[in-house]
């Protein structure tokens, strides 16, 4: 690629910069305070935060500032070439944006964001896994169930949501209050997890909806592959759905990546605050209870502990109400020991990871019904990426077991399938499951 | 002229200049930079819980890395900057009056000027004869009392020194052996920078070599040296002292108010 390419996709990535990114482009001192909270320094310290982000800073020094045009690498400025590219892949595929970083810098850096600009360089030069990219593209296409097979495994989700009603669901209903989101990620990791949202929403006698078919594969795909169009793009055709059924409410059972993007980021990338609110099931529930609607049962299922999805604790500030709902149906519940809420550990494997590792990636094809390509070079980057992926999420599993508990609840389907794919792998006798399957049947409905 | 009189009086006005001149133009790439846009509905939250998360962004690095990073802790946190830089450059005697020479109002911390050493205030005791000024008798009838002997420039210099050395050394392996394309050579000139101060400064206040022009050699060289310090200041990893800090903070805390964590 001539240099004058790669100027213009970098000066493309920075067109967006603002004054808090320009922050966390110029402001680390390198005290590498970082480092031992990041989920992938297990895998090599050359995944720490810091310098994941390093190779963001190079490149923009050397677009943007005086001392890097002039001096170059003296100063750490630097474009990157063909020759970059592996190394840029490993550090910008070593990251689930978790924000932990975030929490602990001293300067208040999110060198996370950092590495989210690199996978933007990395897709403008052909970098993104075929996978990733492949989502994206359904995503982007007018039909998420874009195969023969996924229609297929979202109809068998559908019946069974019908059963579990017995009755009709209310697809596409205009006028309902709560829209429900299901996205096509849950339907591949989680199907029960929707049937039981469906359940529950259909047993308090809420008036609700659900689009007849996801409305995005994991939205916005554009944020974990790095392409702000398209992420602009998946907003815009959410919002004009919701905005169609004229709901109050935007509920979703995805307390990843989604929901905090619904939630904190889709009001700035589509520049208008949504006259909606955007819920996960956790704060749904809660209202229910504190209205009086719905009371909660006591039930022995021996230790249970709260796993914090990253970003619905430390990206969206749900840490105490899941806690509150749990503890209200066991008594023998704990935090996990290495730290919660805030300061709690990442799974190891959002943004995007779990479908760029082989098993994900089969998992995916086996849903599809479709064989993804190669490139060469994910063939030689993937495996590698495989082994480190394991490592970060041996972590959790550690700190389960550590915490003894039978059961661990969560809100998010990537967290529920790291960690019960840990849990075979690394021999953990426990088992990962929603918040909204386990409360099911203890919730009475007054 | 000798090097302390072309540092105190020739270079003052230069390195002030340089510094504005720097700040305008870091803070204006802030400001241009800055788009409206709409904002999403924030999570309601106490008063007293956004106090409180305020207080947390300033502390919660201070936490982290007594939990997981010790050494950074002590060397980088507590040596370089609670116990070096900090009480140094603002409440060592010398700096205080320094300081109330370009900015009187700053005269109203005298009460809390730390001594060069130990004994420098052991003299309110010990002297067969009280301070002639009011002035030397603030400085020397010091308010920290017994704390001295460890609240004193010279520990406190000492410590500093540690702690830079230590982050200083602490940057070859992780550059040789462990390969961070992170530690830059700008990484270790600002710490050879910082060492040069204080050295220097040490070794001015205990008239270290012997003699007049030693004497002045020195504290023109720790004056020369801070004056390039303010200058890079405004473009280097220095910055964060007069902004990158209270600005990545300050941010944090209102990022966190509005997710309601
Ligand atoms: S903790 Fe912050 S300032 Fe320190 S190295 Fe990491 S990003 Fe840089
Ligand atoms: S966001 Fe999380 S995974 Fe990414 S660099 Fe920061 S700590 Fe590591």
């Amino acid at each position: 690629m001539e240099r004058v390419e790669i100027e213009g996709i970098v000066d493309d990535v920075l067109r967006d910069l603002d004054p808090v990114t320009l922050h966390f482009l110029e402001s680390c001192v390198s005290c590498g305070l970082c480092r031992p909270y990041c989920p992938y320094t297990v895998a090599g310290v050359r995944y720490e935060p810091v310098n994941k982000a390093e190779e963001m800073r190079k490149i923009y020094r050397a677009r943007m500032t005086v001392a890097g045009k002039v001096l170059g690498g003296l100063v750490g400025a630097s474009l990157p070439e063909e020759g970059d590219y592996d190394r840029l892949f490993d550090m910008a595929y070593r990251c689930v944006n978790c924000r932990y970083c975030y929490q602990v810098c001293p300067l208040g850096i999110y060198s996370g964001k950092l590495v989210i600009m690199l996978r933007r360089v990395l897709d403008k030069v052909g970098r993104t896994p075929t996978s990733l990219k492949y989502l994206q593209g359904i995503e982007l296409s007018e039909s998420v169930l874009s195969t023969e097979r996924a229609r297929e495994r979202w109809e068998e989700i559908l019946g069974e949501a019908r059963s579990a009603v017995g009755g009709d669901l209310p697809l596409d209903r205009e006028g309902a209050r709560v829209v429900y989101l299901p996205w096509l990620v849950e339907a591949v990791l989680t199907p029960d997890v929707i049937v039981s949202t469906v359940k529950l929403l259909d047993m308090v006698g809420e008036s609700w909806t659900m689009p007849s078919e996801p409305l995005g594969f994991e939205p916005p795909m554009g944020v974990i592959v790095g392409d702000r169009d398209s992420e602009r793009a998946i907003f815009e055709r959410i919002d004009s759905y919701i905005g169609r059924i004229g709901g109050e409410m935007a509920l979703l059972s995805h307390g990843g990546t989604p929901y905090m993007e619904m939630r904190f980021e889709m009001p700035f990338v589509v520049n208008r605050r949504p006259g909606y609110r955007v819920l996960h099931v956790v704060e749904y529930l809660e209202e229910l209870v504190e209205g009086g609607k719905v009371r909660l049962s006591r039930s022995p299922d021996g230790t249970v502990t709260w796993h914090d999805p990253c970003k619905l604790a430390r990206g969206s500030g749900l840490i105490e109400a899941p806690r509150r709902l749990i503890r209200a149906v066991t008594e023998d519940y704990r935090d996990l020991p290495k730290g919660m809420g805030m300061y709690s550990h990442c799974c190891g494997g959002g943004t995007g990871l779990v479908f760029a590792t082989c098993d994900g990636r089969k998992l995916l094809e086996e849903f599809m019904g479709e064989k993804l390509g190669h490139e060469e070079w994910e063939e030689r980057l993937c495996p590698p990426l495989e082994e480190d992926y394991e490592k970060a999420i041996k972590q959790k599993v550690d700190e389960i077991i550590e915490a003894n508990a039978g059961v661990v609840v969560t809100g998010c389907p990537t967290c529920i399938y790291n960690i019960n794919r840990g849990a075979t792998m690394y021999g953990g006798d426990f088992q990962a499951v929603h918040i909204i399957q386990y409360l099911l049947d203890k919730i009475e409905v007054v | 002229m000798d090097l302390y009189e072309f540092a105190v009086y020739r270079m003052f006005a230069p390195t002030l200049s340089i510094f504005i001149l720097g700040l305008v133009y870091r803070l204006s790439r802030y400001a241009f930079l800055y788009r409206r846009t709409a904002q999403p509905a924030w999570r309601r939250r106490s008063l007293l819980h956004r106090i409180r998360i305020l207080v947390d962004a300033f502390v919660h690095a201070i936490v982290a890395s007594i939990r997981r990073s010790k050494v950074t802790f002590v060397t980088g946190i507590f040596l370089l900057h609670l116990l070096g830089v900090i009480p140094l450059l603002f409440l060592l005697s010398h700096h205080v009056v320094w300081w109330s020479y370009y900015f009187p109002p700053y005269a109203i911390l005298r009460p809390l000027a730390i001594p060069t050493s130990a004994t420098s205030s052991a003299l309110t005791v010990t002297a067969p004869f009280a301070p002639i000024t009011e002035m030397s008798s603030s400085f020397v009838n010091t308010v920290w009392g017994p704390l001295t002997v460890v609240l004193n420039g010279d520990v406190l210099a000492l410590l500093a020194i540690i702690g830079t050395s230590f982050k200083l050394l602490e940057k070859v392996p992780e550059k040789v052996l462990e390969g961070l394309s992170r530690i830059r050579l700008g990484d270790f000139a600002a710490l050879i920078l910082l060492l040069g101060i204080l050295i220097s400064g040490y070794l001015a206040t205990h008239h270290l070599p012997e003699g007049m022009e030693w004497y002045r050699l020195m504290l023109g060289t720790h004056v020369l040296l801070a004056e390039v310090l303010v200058m890079l200041l405004p473009f280097t990893k220095f910055f964060h002292f007069v902004f990158g800090f209270w600005y990545g903070k300050l941010h944090e805390a209102y990022d966190l108010w509005r997710r309601g964590v």
